[in-house]
C-alpha cells in the first residue's frame, strides 16, 4: 500500500505541473481572452461539464480511499459475510472470499485512475518525442521511424499487452505502468508527425532560420508549443483507453494481482457469482465505465474548445 | 565603384527531383553595394525566391546550389563555410522578411518575447535587456506605445504592425544586407506605401543595403536604385531605375511594364503577355522567352543570347542589341498564335 500511495502522489504531482507550466508559465499556450473563449466553448457542452465534474469527483474519492473506505479492502470479513447483499453496513456488498466490495472499489479506482495516469504521460512523452524526431528530420529516418509505428499498429493492442504481460509476468504496478505507457504512444507519435509537418512548412520557421535559429530552437519554439494542443486532447482520451486495457489486463489475470484491488481484477472475482451475487461485479464495472466515459466526454469537449475549427455536430 | 557588399557569380540552384532537375535559378550574376537599394522584379516561378533563398543557403532538399555558384558577402565566400559559421551570417548579418506577416510570426508568443529571442540566440545577452532592445525596436519601427504592444499576440496586431515587427526582429542584430522577399504584397495599397516607407528611412539610417523581391514594379520604381529583371531563372534586363523605365530594352521588361494597370489612360483591358513561364525543368532552347516575345525571330530560337552591354551599368539578355531593326517588325508571338489555334 505505501508504493501506492507514493503512486498517486507522484500522479498528482505530474499533474499539477503540467497544469502549472501549461497555464502559468509566462509564455503560455493561449492569451487569456483565448483562454476563456475556449473555457466559454467548453462550458457549451453539458456532457463535457458533467465528464470534468465527474472526474474531479473520482480522483476526490481516489486520493481519500483510505478515509471514505468503510473496511479494510483485503481483509477477509467472518465466513458469514461471504456474498453478502449490499446492506446499510455493507454498502455494495462482499464478495466470496467476503471482503468489502465499496472499499475495493474505492481502492480499486485510485489505482486504476493512478496508473492509468502514468501510463499516459509515459506514453505522451514518448510519442511526442518519437513524432517530433520523424517529422522534424524528415527523410529516410522519418520513413523507417514510421515504419516500425505501423507495424506496432497493426498488431491489436490488447494482444500486444498480453504478450508482453505474459513475458513479464508477474507484473506489480511499476511494470504495469510500463508496459502500458509502452504500449499507447503509437498513436500520439503519428499525430505529433503530421502537426510537425505541417508546422515546419510554416512561414514562421523559415523566418527562424533566417534569423539564424538553430534547429533545436525552432522545435523548442515554434513546433513543441504547437503541437501542444492536440497532444492534450488525445492524452485525455488517450486515458480512457488505458484505463481500459489496464482493466482488461488485470480482468485476464495478468495485471494487478489479488489480493490488490484494481477494477479489473474486482470484476473478474465477482463475474463468476453474477447471477447470484451481482453487485460484487455491478459495482466496479459502474466504476469503470464512469471513468471511462468521463475521460472520453472530457476529451471530446476538449477538443471542441481547443480547435475552433471543428464545427459542432 | 566601391567594393561590393554582396557579389553573386553564376548562382545555379537546381532542385534534383523524380520528375528531372528543375532548373530554378540558372546562372545569375549580380552584385549590391553598401546601403544600395536593389529590385528584383519577374513573374511567379521565376527564380526570384529561390534566388534570394540562395543567398542564405536556406534551400531544401531535393534543391542544392550547384558547384561553379559563387557568393560573396562582406569579403567572405558564403558557399564554403560551415552551417555553424553560416548561421551566425543569418540573421546576424543577412536577414529575410517574408511576404505574410501572419504566418511568418509564431502564433502563441508575444511580439516582445519574438523580437527578443533573436539577440538571444546570437549572444549571451540577459533575457531583461534582450526585452529592452525589443521594445526600443518596436519603436524605431514606428509601433506607437512599444512598451505596451510588445506584450500583444501578433492575432492582436493589424497586417501592417505585424509587418513592422518583422522589419523589426530582422533589423535587431544591425545587419548589413536585409533582403525583403514580396514584403509589401499582402498588405493593402495605403500600408503598403508606409512599410516602403519605413524600409527607405531605416535604409537611410543604419547603412544597410536592401535587396527588395516584388512581381510589382510600382514598388520597384518607389523604392530602389537598381533594378534587376529576371526571367526563367535567368537575369534578363538589369539597369538603373530611371534608365530602366525610361528605356526598356528586354521586351520582357517592356511586357511588364505594358501589364502595369495606370491611372489616367483609359484602358478597358490590361495587356498581358502571352503564355505563361516555362517549366524550369525544361527550359526552352534559344531564348527562353522567344515563344512569348512579338520580336522573335529564327536567330532566338537558336542562339541563347548573352547579356549584352547596351549603356551604363545596362544590360539586357536580348538579340535586338545586335539587331536593333527587328523592334520595327513586331507580331503575333508563337505563344499567342498557339492558344488562338487551341
Amino acid at each position: 500500500m505505501l508504493a501506492l500511495r507514493w503512486l498517486s502522489a507522484l500522479a498528482l504531482i505530474v499533474v499539477l505541473s503540467l497544469l502549472f507550466w501549461r497555464y502559468a508559465h509566462p509564455a503560455s499556450i493561449a492569451t487569456a481572452s483565448r483562454r476563456r473563449a475556449a473555457a466559454a466553448r467548453y462550458a457549451t457542452h453539458p456532457s463535457a461539464v458533467i465528464a470534468l465534474l465527474a472526474l474531479l469527483a473520482l480522483y476526490v474519492i481516489a486520493a481519500l480511499a483510505p478515509w471514505l473506505a468503510t473496511h479494510d479492502p483485503i481483509a477477509l470479513l467472518p465466513q458469514s459475510f461471504v456474498n453478502h447483499p449490499p446492506s446499510r453496513e455493507l454498502l455494495f456488498g462482499t464478495d466470496y472470499v467476503g471482503r468489502d466490495v465499496f472499499s475495493r472499489v474505492l481502492f480499486g479506482t485510485r489505482l486504476s485512475l493512478s496508473i492509468a495516469l502514468l501510463a499516459t504521460v509515459l506514453s505522451v512523452l514518448l510519442g511526442t518525442a518519437y513524432g517530433l524526431i520523424a517529422g522534424f528530420v524528415g527523410g529516410a529516418l522519418d520513413t523507417a521511424m514510421m515504419r516500425l509505428v505501423d507495424a506496432f499498429l497493426a498488431i491489436p493492442r490488447i494482444v500486444l499487452l498480453i504478450a508482453i504481460g505474459a513475458l513479464w509476468a508477474p507484473l506489480g504496478v511499476t511494470s504495469l505502468v510500463l508496459i502500458l505507457g509502452l504500449t499507447a504512444w503509437f498513436g500520439t507519435s503519428r499525430l505529433v508527425r503530421a502537426e510537425v509537418l505541417s508546422l515546419r512548412e510554416r512561414d514562421m520557421v523559415a523566418a527562424a532560420r533566417a534569423l539564424g535559429a538553430r534547429d533545436l530552437a525552432i522545435v523548442r519554439r515554434h513546433v513543441l508549443p504547437n503541437v501542444l494542443t492536440p497532444v492534450i486532447v488525445s492524452a485525455t482520451l488517450g486515458v480512457a483507453g488505458v484505463i481500459i486495457n489496464e482493466a482488461t489486463l488485470s480482468f485476464l489475470g495478468i495485471g494487478i494481482s489479488d489480493p490488490a484491488p484494481s477494477l479489473g481484477n474486482i470484476i473478474r472475482d465477482g463475474s463468476p457469482f453474477i447471477a447470484t451475487a451481482w453487485w460484487a461485479a455491478l459495482f466496479p464495472g459502474l466504476a469503470l465505465v464512469i471513468t471511462a466515459m468521463a475521460y472520453n466526454l472530457a476529451g471530446d469537449g476538449l477538443r471542441d474548445a481547443m480547435d475552433p475549427r471543428q464545427v459542432d455536430r | 565603384m566601391t567594393e561590393p557588399l554582396l557579389s553573386v557569380q553564376d548562382l545555379r540552384t537546381y532542385f534534383r527531383t523524380s520528375a528531372g532537375v528543375a532548373r530554378a535559378v540558372d546562372g545569375v550574376s549580380f552584385e549590391i553595394a553598401p546601403n544600395e537599394s536593389v529590385g528584383v522584379v519577374g513573374e511567379s516561378g521565376c527564380g526570384k525566391s529561390v534566388t534570394s533563398l540562395s543567398l542564405l543557403r536556406l534551400i531544401q532538399r531535393p534543391g542544392s546550389i550547384e558547384p561553379g555558384s559563387k557568393i560573396a558577402f562582406e569579403g567572405t565566400d558564403l558557399l564554403a563555410l560551415d552551417d555553424e559559421a553560416m548561421r551566425k551570417i543569418r540573421g546576424n548579418r543577412i536577414a529575410m522578411i517574408f511576404q505574410e506577416p501572419m504566418t511568418a510570426l509564431n502564433p502563441v508568443f508575444t511580439v516582445g518575447a519574438q523580437l527578443a529571442e533573436v539577440p538571444r540566440v546570437h549572444s549571451s545577452i540577459g533575457k531583461r535587456d534582450a526585452w529592452a532592445r525589443a521594445v526600443e525596436m518596436l519603436g524605431t519601427v514606428g509601433i506607437p506605445d512599444p512598451a505596451e504592444r510588445a506584450k500583444s499576440y501578433p492575432h492582436q496586431l493589424s497586417g501592417g504592425m505585424r509587418q513592422r515587427v518583422m522589419i523589426g526582429m530582422a533589423l535587431m542584430l544591425s545587419p548589413s544586407l536585409l533582403i525583403a522577399d514580396e514584403p509589401t504584397t499582402a498588405l493593402d495599397v495605403t500600408i503598403q506605401a508606409q512599410i516602403l516607407e519605413l524600409l527607405a528611412d531605416l535604409r537611410a539610417r543604419t547603412a544597410m543595403s536592401v535587396l527588395l523581391i516584388t512581381h510589382d514594379l510600382g514598388v520597384v520604381a518607389e523604392s530602389t536604385s537598381r533594378v534587376i529583371v529576371m526571367y526563367a531563372g535567368e537575369i534578363v534586363e538589369q539597369a538603373d531605375v530611371r534608365e530602366l523605365f525610361a528605356k526598356p530594352h528586354h521586351p520582357y521588361t517592356e511586357g511588364l511594364m505594358a501589364a502595369m494597370p495606370r491611372a489616367g489612360t483609359k484602358r478597358e483591358r490590361l495587356t498581358v503577355i502571352p503564355g505563361a513561364v516555362p517549366s524550369p525543368y525544361d527550359w526552352p532552347a534559344g531564348c527562353r522567352f522567344h515563344a512569348r516575345c512579338p520580336y522573335a525571330w529564327e536567330r532566338c530560337e537558336r542562339e541563347h543570347p548573352p547579356l549584352y552591354q547596351i549603356g551604363a551599368g545596362h544590360v539586357s539578355r536580348c538579340h535586338l542589341a545586335v539587331e536593333p531593326e527587328r523592334r520595327n517588325t513586331p507580331h503575333v508571338p508563337l505563344a499567342a498564335q498557339i492558344g488562338a489555334r487551341a
